[in-house]
């Protein structure tokens, strides 16, 4: 079931704001992230699990310690290096705000390829206008995005994501604006990304019916994983929520 | 990239309409400059303008220092419009990056879309120039200010303001742009963030700011000394004086909050009023580039109208001395010239008021959620209208009054530089300041930025309470 690690994670300490008023974001985590995987991150505002994935993402330096892809360190990377990993390896998936509103669905699902200034061989846009039709966009490609659902939305996004076949799919909340039917479905294809694409799927939720779709759910609390479990049920992750937020 | 660029062009079109409109009025501006310089050369010729040599070269050196200004003037102003365009699509240029562009090559798109808009303003202010020259030639002939004589108006030249206006938007892109390269794709990720938190982080640049103030100062100082040899001392001092205004506006940021900051003190200690002189404080960078705009229509308007009455006064005085026919020639000629200027004075206000229009408009844009806060705590939408009108004016009389000062002193740079080498005034002068046209700029900057902030007023007193609880 589980893969090799595709994001090793070794000691990671992010410290926001000014000498005297410090916050700690992340207080010494090392977790790997592993293919075929679909791991949840879980935790209160404010416990770190956005700065987690920023780092995990490269999208932000850590104030020590390491992430690794492979053997690529990313705290060596320039910012085009990191620019190009983006592009390459990893898949991104949001709240809101996911696509360019002046492209159609067509040309955002194809914008990795379009920003690396390439273009994906006949079979691999085959293999992407495959992803699309389940994922039910052939109707929809020439539209633009405000003309979409926020469900239709979401799908585009995966399709995008998924169209680079990257490592690593990141998803921030990508249920948050959606209503819970949509939300599952939305939940299922990241699952069957980690099925059929042997891809590390990590979703970041405060959300417990989300996470219980996950392989494994890490919970962070005041920047430390506190608890590293396989798949769970909601109702159990709820009452595991509420224990960290000192629920009485 | 270059589809993204197109498709921007092609969906987006409004976000481009100020630059076309600076672009057009750029080259329109270089079009009657050139059409006007080649018309009056051929009336001067045909109706014995040519009385003092040093007219004509006065008339060509100034024709180039007419040109030279628009260019400069519509860089500023398109330069601060894409920085304006930038900052609305920051959001979309997050993702981009974070989708894996880099940040050169976005720039470069940027740069694309310039280039398409400047050729296409460029286009069309040369052929409006044209038109409006050429329906003008009969209308004076008719009126007996032009002698009757052939004045071609296609001219090689005319390629000119077409190149001029693809290369200064292309150049101005690349400038305005530069708040690409300090987008992070960490923005895209944050629903909440505030918006503004980039402009913050706004590159800060001391040391060209005091190399362009002191090189263009002494420029400036050095082409006045020539000047009471020869006229051309004008060529030293213009890209003195504009390399000492550009000194001038790229540490705007440092120079202005002060200024608005006193002028924000005259609206009194009212809700509304202490709201928006708390805007100017804690957004300076957003303050300053509204201003800025303004410092450069006003500053062009004051020194032109200095420098030409400068010019009235030190010819009429010489016209006294000299025969009376000399005399009634050059002052038909001192009345065309400065027909001529006025009308070439109303583009950089034209360009001022764009850039004004523009950046308040996304000032409300940017604050919805912010006004939709104060309207949720009680701010009446009187408050609201009062409080966007102060800002405005805070702004509009903070350009004023830096467009006054500046102004007087360039205008009498411009007047030493081009008329104290003439053997009948022979020497410097004081400045010569037109008080009722000074009083005409203020004020009609001022009701220039009522009316400029008509528009916002509305969309900010159209935010609902909720606006307050949105997302994004």
């Amino acid at each position: 079931m589980s893969g090799s690690p595709v994001i090793r994670a070794r000691s990671l300490n992010k410290v926001y704001g000014a000498q005297g008023a410090e916050v700690h974001a992340l207080r010494d985590v090392s977790v790997d992230i592993t293919g075929s995987t679909l791991t949840a991150i879980m935790g209160p505002s404010g416990s770190g699990k956005s700065t987690l994935m920023h780092l995990l993402a490269g999208l932000d330096r850590p104030t020590s310690g390491t992430v690794l892809y492979d053997d690529l360190e990313l705290s060596s990377l320039s910012d085009r290096q990191l620019t190009s990993l983006r592009r390459n390896l990893i898949g991104f998936v949001f709240q809101a705000f996911n696509l360019v509103p002046t492209l159609t669905v067509l040309e955002n699902v194809l914008l990795p390829f379009e920003l690396g200034g390439t273009k994906p061989s006949g079979e691999h846009r085959e293999w992407i206008l495959e992803r699309a039709a389940e994922l039910g966009l052939m109707p929809l490609l020439e539209r633009r995005p405000h003309q979409l659902s926020g469900g239709q939305q979401q799908r585009v996004a995966i399709a995008r994501a998924l169209a680079i076949r990257p490592r690593v799919i990141f998803a921030d909340e990508p249920t948050g604006n959606l209503d819970s039917r949509t939300g599952v479905e939305v939940l299922a294809m990241l699952e069957s990304a980690t099925r059929e694409q042997d891809q590390a799927v990590v979703l970041v939720t405060h959300d417990p019916a989300a996470a219980a779709w996950a392989d494994r759910v890490l919970f962070i609390s005041d920047g430390r994983i506190v608890h590293d479990v396989g798949r769970t049920d909601a109702s159990t992750l709820s009452e595991m929520v509420l224990e960290l937020g000192g629920a009485r | 990239m270059i589809r993204l660029t197109l498709r921007e062009l092609q969906v987006a079109p409004a976000q481009h309409v100020a630059t076309l409109i600076v672009t057009s009025l750029g080259a329109l501006f270089a079009t009657i400059v050139i059409e006007a310089d080649r018309v009056l050369a051929s009336q001067s010729a045909a109706g014995g303008f040519l009385a003092h040599g040093f007219v004509r070269l006065l008339l060509d050196v100034l024709g180039s220092v007419f040109l030279f200004v628009a260019i400069f003037v519509s860089c500023i102003v398109i330069a601060n419009t894409f920085g304006i365009v930038m900052t609305a699509r920051a959001r979309r240029i997050a993702l981009l990056r974070l989708l894996g562009a880099e940040g050169r090559v976005l720039r470069r798109g940027v740069m694309l879309e310039g280039a398409i808009v400047g050729a296409a303003g460029g286009l069309l202010g040369t052929a409006i120039g044209v038109a409006v020259v050429a329906a003008l030639i009969p209308l004076l002939t008719a009126s007996g200010t032009f002698v009757p004589t052939p004045s071609p108006l296609v001219t090689p030249l005319l390629v000119a303001p077409a190149l001029i206006g693809i290369a200064s938007t292309t150049g101005a892109a690349w400038f305005g742009s530069g708040r690409v390269s300090t987008v992070t794709p960490l923005e895209a990720v944050g629903a909440g963030q505030e918006p503004t938190r980039t402009e913050l982080r706004r590159r800060r640049r001391p040391w060209l700011v005091r190399g362009c103030l002191s090189l263009g100062t002494a420029m400036l100082v050095a082409g006045v000394a020539i000047g009471s040899r020869t006229p051309l001392g004008l060529f030293i001092a213009a890209p003195g004086g504009a390399v000492s205004f550009l000194g001038f506006v790229l540490g705007a940021d440092a120079f202005l909050p002060p200024v608005l900051q006193v002028v924000g003190r005259l609206f009194g200690g009212s809700a509304p009023a202490s709201l928006s002189r708390g805007n100017a404080l804690r957004h300076p960078q957003r303050s300053v580039r509204s201003a800025v705009s303004l410092v450069i229509g006003v500053t062009l308007v004051v020194m032109f109208a200095v420098a030409a009455a400068c010019f009235s006064t030190e010819a009429g005085a010489v016209a006294a001395t000299a025969g009376p026919q000399e005399a009634a020639s050059d002052a038909a000629f001192v009345t065309l010239v400065l027909g001529v200027l006025g009308v070439l004075i109303g583009f950089s206000l034209a360009i001022a008021a764009v850039g004004l229009v523009n950046s308040l408009s996304l000032s409300v844009l940017q604050r919805r959620r912010e006004i939709g806060l104060l309207r949720a705590i009680g701010l009446e939408r009187r408050q609201v209208r009062l409080m966007v009108l102060f800002e405005s004016l805070q702004i509009t009389l903070t350009g004023s009054a830096c467009g006054l000062v500046l102004g007087v002193l360039y205008g009498w740079a411009a007047a030493l530089t081009a008329l104290s080498s003439d053997h009948h005034i022979g020497g410097y002068f004081l400045p010569t300041v037109p008080l009722p046209l000074v009083v005409a700029v203020v004020v009609s900057s001022a009701l220039l930025a009522v009316v400029a902030s008509l528009a916002p007023t509305r969309r900010a007193t159209a935010v609902p309470p909720v606006a307050a609880l949105a997302v994004d």
